[in-house]
């Protein structure tokens, strides 16, 4: 891989790294002074731990800037770090880089009046430099920056000096490496090989450097004495800046605050019930329930006895299993959906005006999975038990309040992607992905690599099971099991962690608990480290020797999630969460119309110009061709997946789902006989009409044919207005969702409709992915039609601007492989375009 | 496709009638007495049990004045069929029996005595609730609607004095007066199946109208006018038949010829100068405001042949679609009116393996589908039912 970095030397008069980072270290007290540590007397009795640390949200919006940015907001992606060494070197410096900055930033502007000017307090640092890097960065970016991988800007009271501004990728640690006096924002550059550095004279001095040379740089620090009284600003204004959460417990009572719910709550919006049979048999079970809100007036406590007689009567006599009752209460509509666990039955109530019944079925099912997986043990003892009772107490705090922000957030209606219970996939390009999985592996690697102990003795105290990496509430990589993954992305939502970091960046996220997963008797353990907006997940199994009690408490071990933090650290480092947060905010992969101004959709002027510039970006940044028609044209780029040098390599085999489902798709899509799509019709016909003109007109079409369908479209426009507003795919076999992250969804006018419509054709389409089990049932079978597709033209009039927003939203569906596409798009659309839409290229690769 | 019928009285439990239709067993007493049972249990706790959903099953409780409790357990049908069909049933006892009547606490009685009346119109209830479209009104379509409708209008509603009048061919509506339309869905369904189960063509019987007047009856009269065409009549205790019947011989005397032509029409539902492409199998048109359909086959169409010979299932499957797009509407509608906006589905398609089907939505509440062979591509699809749809209301003669 080609390294960009400039060659650097270490300056003779700066001491050498102390071997804090070293191997030789141990892991256990190469922190020990750290405050990354701090979370060890946070952790609970029976060895569980949640520990937050986060930027309440008003300081985060002062500080997103530079939240996993380099000081200047932009957002770089650095690909050149050496895995291994980069991760070890990266966490103390990173700390003192965030407490000058914090520091430096809440004194305001840097005066060239405040810089020591003496020669004792000057730094000095060499390194090779050769103006052949001049564009390495791109040509936007200044000389200063690419040559020397900082950027400069001039004092205020003193414009021909230079001060130190930001730096670029990693390179803050290499000038703190190894120096008494770490190079810092807001140092006067003041010389390169003796030659007084000016406004005026740098651009020329560096581009003098035609050949590699090793230069030195002399750089004088500010008259306060950085170290002590640094620091112990850096604590104060970190202890403004962050707060903390020490327990679950507490997370769970603050959790409503900290998202700032709505205001006017309905009575109750959420309720649970969870009802053993004994209550009715035994006198001493009498009260051996639970039920959520602690209400005497909760109505599905008042009528447990009715709904209990109700599943009852409809499971043994009527053999058939109820799944949700409508009723009216206190002159309010509730739904309430049935669900059995341990042989309890679980009543989860909603009201009928926040929740529909496709929507509750799926939240249902969600919160009784999580019940699950998380009281696998629920018994008629538990319900004696403080600390189940704790337990479900959170729970359905949380619940609640996710309900509630979810529905104020999106005024209505909840999108379907995050309805469903597939994980909302967030895909990075192809170099970064192998960047995080390099990582993850060498984390995952970590299990039996025990430095101080002989080699037959290798393994530690734990397995890692696998691994998954989310930002906000997206899936970035997957290294898990299946269905381990969605217990443990289940855990994630359920608990509300995925809200949270999602609202407030955290600074330090430390979850670790031990979990049951079903059908597996081993102990398993989850340990969650998050930090910024990124959270590495990763389950351990207990590696038990002989001797072992099975009983036992498991502490959360030190060394795995320092390990994890480390990979969390280094991710950052890489600039996976910029990355993320880029991808997050823009309209890529494939493009979507986001361009509402004063809620009407915009058709020509900046519209226009804006897609053009796109279009062209496009174009640009891949192998791609455009085909133009009159007013029509359709920009693809070549798939990258089938020719990827990397195809055999072991990187590849690391992601078999995302490549091997999309060449899956690419085949499936040549004769995909299910799709229901009238492409393929249409090319045959149009083969058998092209062969009026002899067998050579027939092939050369033929050969086109065959080169089109390997073509992906990434964006879909006539004339230069893009024809697609919003897109859902849910890929069944690896159970992601993927659809454009940030941009559209609440901007659309038309929004709330469109989800709407989502809904709706997925109930439609469902009964078709179930048709064998339907079928057995001959009354069911005659009322059901196997629909795999479905569309609707909606037209939406807002009540105050009387504006008329006219879309199309279809849902399709493919069995083979299973997937559902569902799109939205102009009404307008020309039908082959929108054939065209179902092939969009839903899966990005560098 | 199933359905059971359980009437209980509201305050005792007691059961009245249970009915049950399509391939299922009859549900034991103790199950009946459940079903009732927690919904009562529901109701001394302030809860009020309006639905619940099984895995295939779906079961409906309602409560009518106090007096009746009607549960309505089915397999396989429509949720807006659903909510029908208890007003249906309760609409079939209130057809002989008043409104203070059933709330007297001697009504149980007094359903005994007219259980030969309006047990044949529950069975057609049912009947209708799985085969037909149960919340619509079958009507068809000629092109000689526009002038029975003036002929109904001009010379026998104003004669006779009552507004609501309508000519029946086979057991469709050809015409009706504004009258007749207005009337609410269920009443006018209750009198089309007390005529279909009634024995004879010539009907005068006195009815209260659920919704309209279930308090005051009226009388209910139909006379033939020829051998498959019947003029439906309500009015009050004054004219009598026998000048009704004078009457109507009088306007349709002349009309013979007019109405073997509307009988000609009676197997399609609509008249032939209407011309189905033929990758179209079926069409319905359906009007939600007054709630009438015309429903018909292509008979051009190969396989809709099939439809005389005893298959159904292109009308099944159109029923089917029809249904989804029509609950799709109202589920819309509903929200539209919690979210304060107004929204509307200007069209809607659907793909299986064996069909298409495409609908499309107008500003006067006419819904019209058509249901397609397989192979046709969708734009195409959309294309002739759009075509199809604009000459159907462009042709002024057919008065829909």
């Amino acid at each position: 891989m080609r390294r960009y970095q400039p060659e650097y030397v270490s300056s003779p008069t700066a001491e050498p790294d102390s071997d804090s980072n070293s191997e030789d270290e141990s892991y256990s007290n190469s922190y020990s002074d750290s405050e990354f540590a701090n979370w060890e007397q946070y952790v609970c009795e029976d060895g569980s731990l949640f520990y937050v640390e986060y930027i309440p949200i008003d300081m985060f919006k002062t500080t997103t800037a530079t939240v996993g940015a380099t000081g200047d907001g932009k957002v770089e992606f650095q690909r050149d770090l050496p895995s291994r060494s980069g991760k070890k070197t990266s966490r103390r410096p990173n700390k003192e880089d965030d407490q000058t900055t914090s520091t430096k930033g809440a004194n305001g502007q840097i005066l060239f009046n405040n810089i020591n000017t003496s020669d004792d307090n000057c730094k000095i640092l060499e390194l090779v430099i050769t103006a052949a890097d001049r564009y390495r960065f791109g040509r936007r970016s200044t000389a200063v920056e690419s040559i020397l991988g900082f950027s400069v800007v001039p004092f205020v009271d003193k414009p021909e000096c230079l001060m130190v501004d930001a730096f670029i990728h990693d390179m803050p640690e290499f000038f703190q490496q190894g120096k008494h006096i770490p190079i810092g924002r807001g140092d006067w550059f003041k010389s390169l090989d003796n030659i007084e550095i000016r406004a005026s004279n740098i651009d020329d001095l560096l581009l003098q450097f035609d050949e590699p040379t090793n230069v030195c740089l002399k750089f004088q620090g500010q008259k306060t004495a950085p170290s002590a009284v640094d620091q112990t600003k850096g604590a104060e204004n970190s202890g403004q800046q962050f707060s903390k959460i020490e327990n679950y417990s507490q997370f769970a009572q603050q959790f409503e605050q900290l998202l700032k719910s709505v205001e006017n709550t309905p009575t109750m919006p959420f309720g649970l019930l969870i009802l053993p049979p004994e209550c009715y048999q035994n006198d001493e079970h009498k009260k051996s329930l639970y039920y959520y809100p602690e209400d005497p007036d909760n109505f599905l406590y008042k009528g447990r006895g009715s709904f209990l007689t109700l599943s009852t009567v409809l499971t043994e006599e009527l053999k058939t299993k109820p799944l949700a009752s409508e009723l009216s209460f206190n002159d309010e509509d509730y739904i309430v959906f049935y669900r059995k666990m341990n042989g309890f039955l679980v009543l989860f109530s909603y009201l009928a005006s926040m929740v529909t019944l496709p929507e509750g079925n799926l939240r249902a099912d969600e919160l009784l999975t999580y019940i699950s997986f998380m009281q696998p043990k629920m018994s008629l003892d538990s319900f004696k038990d403080a600390s189940f009772l704790q337990f479900m107490n959170n729970f359905c705090n949380i619940q609640r309040t996710r309900l509630l922000c979810q529905k104020d957030r999106q005024r209505g209606e909840f999108p379907l992607e995050e309805a469903l219970k597939e994980s909302r996939h967030l895909p990075l390009p192809k170099e970064a992905q192998l960047r995080v999985f390099d990582a993850l592996s060498e984390m995952e690697a970590m299990d039996y690599r025990n430095w101080n102990d002989e080699p037959l003795n290798t393994h530690r105290e734990f397995f890692i099971y696998g691994s998954a990496l989310y930002y906000d509430s997206f899936m970035l990589t997957s290294q898990m099991p299946l269905e381990m993954r969605l217990y443990m992305e289940t855990y994630l939502r359920c608990r509300g962690v995925l809200e949270f970091v999602t609202k407030h960046g955290t600074k330090e996220l430390y979850i670790w608990e031990e979990v049951m997963l079903p059908d597996m008797s081993d102990r398993h353990f989850l340990a969650v480290c998050g930090r910024g907006h990124l959270i590495l997940t990763v389950i351990l199994k207990l590696f038990c020797p002989p001797d072992f009690d099975a009983n036992s408490k498991v502490l959360p071990s030190l060394f795995y999630i320092e390990e994890i933090q480390e990979t969390l650290d280094h991710l950052l480092q890489c600039g996976i969460e910029s990355l993320a947060m880029f991808w997050a905010v823009s309209n890529k992969r494939p493009e979507i119309n986001n361009c509402f101004v004063d809620g009407k959709i915009m058709e020509s002027g900046k519209e226009g110009k804006r897609s053009d510039l796109t279009l062209m970006r496009t174009k640009s940044a891949s192998t791609s061709a455009s085909v133009s028609h009159m007013q029509r044209s359709v920009h693809y780029e070549e798939d990258t997946q089938l020719c990827s040098s990397l195809g055999g390599s072991s990187v590849h085999s690391l992601t078999p789902s995302e490549d091997d489902s999309s060449k899956k798709r690419l085949i499936s899509n040549a004769d995909d006989s299910d799709s229901g799509s009238d492409w393929e019709n249409f090319m045959e016909e149009n083969i058998l009409r092209g062969a009026i003109d002899a067998e050579l007109q027939s092939q050369v079409t033929e050969s086109l044919w065959k080169e089109i369908s390997n073509v992906v479209p990434i964006n879909i426009s006539s004339g230069c207005i893009n024809n697609i507003y919003y897109y859902i795919y849910v890929d069944v076999t690896n159970c992601t969702s993927f659809s454009p992250l940030k941009s559209a969804k609440d901007a659309a006018p038309f929004a709330r409709e469109m989800h709407l419509a989502f809904h709706m054709i997925r109930k439609v389409l469902q009964p078709t992915r179930h048709r064998r089990d339907l079928q057995r049932n001959q009354n069911v079978r005659d009322a059901i039609i196997p629909v795999k597709e479905h569309g609707m033209t909606m037209e939406v009039v807002d009540k105050n601007s009387l504006e008329k927003y006219k879309f199309a939203v279809i849902g399709r569906l493919f069995l083979s492989p299973p997937r559902e596409v569902y799109i939205c798009h102009r009404p307008d659309m020309p039908a082959n375009m929108v054939e065209l839409a179902f092939r969009l290229s839903f899966f990005s690769s560098g | 496709m199933s359905i059971y019928v359980i009437c209980l009285t509201t305050n005792g439990g007691l059961p009245i009638l249970t009915r049950k239709k399509g391939d299922c067993e009859n549900l034991p007493f103790s199950t009946m007495a459940s079903l009732n049972g927690f919904h009562m249990f529901f109701k001394s706790l302030g809860i009020r049990l309006n639905r619940t959903y099984a895995e295939n099953w779906k079961y409906i409780w309602k409560d009518f004045d106090n007096s009746i409790t009607i549960i309505i357990c089915s397999v396989g049908i429509e949720d807006y069929v659903l909510d029908l069909l208890p007003e249906m049933v309760y609409g079939a006892f209130s057809l002989f029996i008043s409104r203070d009547e059933m709330t007297h606490p001697t009504f149980a009685e007094r359903l005994k005595k007219e259980s030969k009346h309006y047990l044949p119109i529950l069975d057609a209830i049912l009947e209708a609730g799985i085969s037909q479209f149960l919340g619509f009104s079958s009507c068809l379509l000629s092109t000689d609607n526009t002038h029975i409708v003036q002929r109904l209008n001009n010379d026998f509603s104003s004669q006779c004095g009552s507004l609501f009048c309508c000519l029946l061919v086979g057991q469709r509506i050809a015409a009706g007066t504004e009258g007749w339309w207005d009337l609410n869905i269920v009443d006018r369904q209750l009198l089309l199946l007390l005529l279909q189960t009634s024995c004879s063509l010539q009907n005068d019987i006195a009815v209260y109208l659920p919704k309209k007047s279930p308090n005051m009856a009226y009388r209910f009269i139909t006379i033939p006018v020829s051998i498959n065409n019947i003029l439906a009549v309500i009015c009050g205790t004054e004219p009598p038949l026998k000048r009704l019947v004078d009457l109507a011989d009088n306007v349709f005397r002349n009309e013979v010829t007019l109405m073997q032509k509307l009988e000609k029409f009676i197997p399609c539902g609509i008249s032939e100068c209407i011309e189905l492409d033929s990758a179209v199998i079926a069409i319905i048109i359906v009007n939600t405001r007054s709630r009438k359909y015309v429903f018909s086959t292509n008979i051009h169409h190969r396989a809709s042949n099939k439809r005389y010979i005893g298959d159904f299932s292109y009308k099944d499957q159109l029923k089917l679609l029809f249904c989804q797009t029509f609950s799709n509407l109202e589920f819309l509608e509903k929200k539209s009116y919690q979210n304060h906006r107004n929204n509307c589905v200007a069209d809607q398609y659907w793909c299986s393996d064996s069909n298409k089907f495409y609908a499309e939505v107008d500003e006067d509440n006419n819904i019209f589908g058509s249901l397609f062979i397989s192979s046709i591509p969708t734009h195409t699809m959309k294309y002739i039912g759009k075509n199809l749809f604009s000459k159907i209301l462009s042709e002024k003669t057919f008065c829909w």
